[in-house]
């Protein structure tokens, strides 16, 4: 028998398939799709910029259901495609006057801090763009330290991202049975697994041997080419 | 002493980004302002070569580059933007994101809160202007609140955010940018 429900992720990472915005988010898609959901994904990068595509963005929007909107945390906000991309909709919306309050959004920003929370302002956005839109607010989930996930696949990045996968099972679990977002998730992807000190001596290490790898020293990667 | 503007909205609100140079020069301000949507400018693609492959420039050569230059050089960064579900346009938004070259990659630790390490020595003020036809709402207290987690990770020495109708006469911008500026603070 078909299923009647949809879910569309939305990934809205300029690095597309090698991005962690796309692992989590498809973690959440393939727990709905357990859960009876038909799914479909779309990579907002480049399709935003694509007049032809743009269509395509809008039919599978209005056939679905649930939204998972996964993106990168880009200067405290959302990247500059996916607020275009929000823009179109709510255009759409606009435009046609649509009744979206049976669909339901939930949104994960990710980033390279240890502290998730750095992502509320962004997810705060998320959740504004629903409440003008009409859509349903199901909830944001901050996910730090996006540098242990790197574009790997989540049971491949290991221990260090135990909270996170639990945290996305609770959504999963949430969302098929159409409760309401489970506070405990936000518990446990803002609680610091190690001290940020740590964090921070092993980020600064490897930007570093990134540089070495590109032929750079260190003190290459404090060069100042607009200094007067 | 330089400034810049980021205008990032529509020619409805270029007599506004008009009005903000004439007044930053007639207070002695060398300024340059941007109308981003008439600019060249592709989005950032996450590659982090400005890191760690060409430190301090995007790989990208357009006019993204040219505005990340000049915001290195002012000691005064003005943004302005339509408010949009309480945050930046996504016209200005493209060139924020091609502002990452003028920070660091090394973390550093603010305020018990992880951040990003600056490149120059300018502690730039920072002043946002948000055009919304509903000035006290969610959205434009989020505004504000971007506006000073933006002011954090730019190691900004003073920051403000001015919500404004599109229809407001000229001379309410010139007052907000006048008592920003004389507030007295200075750059660092």
């Amino acid at each position: 028998m078909t299923s009647s429900k949809s879910a569309l992720l939305l990934v809205g990472s300029p690095r597309g398939m090698n991005s962690s915005s796309r692992r989590l988010g498809e973690y959440l898609l393939e727990g709905l799709t357990k859960g009876g959901y038909t799914a479909e994904k779309l990579m907002l990068y480049p399709l935003i910029d694509r007049e032809q595509e743009k269509a395509g963005l809008l039919e599978s929007f209005a056939k679905a259901d649930i939204i998972i909107l996964s993106f990168p945390l880009y200067v405290d906000c959302l990247p500059s495609g996916v607020i275009k991309t929000l823009e179109l909709l709510a255009e759409e919306q606009e435009n046609h006057q649509s009744d979206w309050s049976q669909k339901k959004l939930v949104a994960i920003s990710n980033s390279g801090f240890p502290e998730a929370q750095q992502s509320e302002t962004a997810l705060a956005i998320c959740r504004e763009f629903a409440q003008e839109t009409g859509i349903t607010w199901v909830g944001g989930l901050p996910v730090g330290m996006g540098g242990a996930i790197n574009g790997k696949a989540l049971v491949e990045a290991g221990g260090m991202l135990r909270n996170v996968v639990k945290a996305l099972d609770l959504v999963v679990t949430s969302l098929n049975a159409g409760s309401g977002f489970p506070e405990e998730s936000l518990r446990l992807t803002t609680k610091a697994l190690f001290p940020a000190w740590l964090y921070v001596f092993f980020g600064n290490m490897s930007f570093k041997q990134l540089g070495k790898k590109n032929g750079l020293s260190k003190g290459d990667l404090f060069h100042r080419p607009f200094a007067e | 002493m330089k400034a810049v503007v980021l205008h990032g909205g529509g020619p409805e609100l270029d007599r506004f980004h008009q009005t903000i140079l004439a007044e930053l020069a007639s207070s002695g301000w060398e300024a340059q302002g941007f109308v981003l949507r008439d600019l060249r400018i592709a989005r950032c693609t996450g590659c982090f070569n400005c890191w760690t492959r060409t430190p301090g420039v995007c790989v990208i050569a357009d006019e993204g580059r040219t505005v990340a230059e000049r915001v290195a050089r002012s000691g005064l960064v003005i943004y302005l933007s339509p408010v949009t579900f309480g945050g930046y346009s996504s016209n200005l938004k493209v060139a924020v994101d091609r502002l990452i070259p003028n920070i660091l990659p090394f973390f550093t630790r603010i305020n018990n809160e992880v951040h990003h390490q600056l490149r120059y020595d300018l502690q730039p003020l920072f002043l946002t202007i948000g055009f919304t036809e509903q000035p006290d709402t969610e959205g434009t207290k989020l505004f504000r609140k971007l506006t000073a987690r933006n002011a954090l990770n730019f190691h900004s020495s003073r920051q403000h955010s001015a919500i404004m109708s599109p229809t407001a006469d000229s001379a309410t911008i010139q007052a907000e940018l006048r008592a920003f500026l004389q507030k007295g603070g200075g750059i660092q």
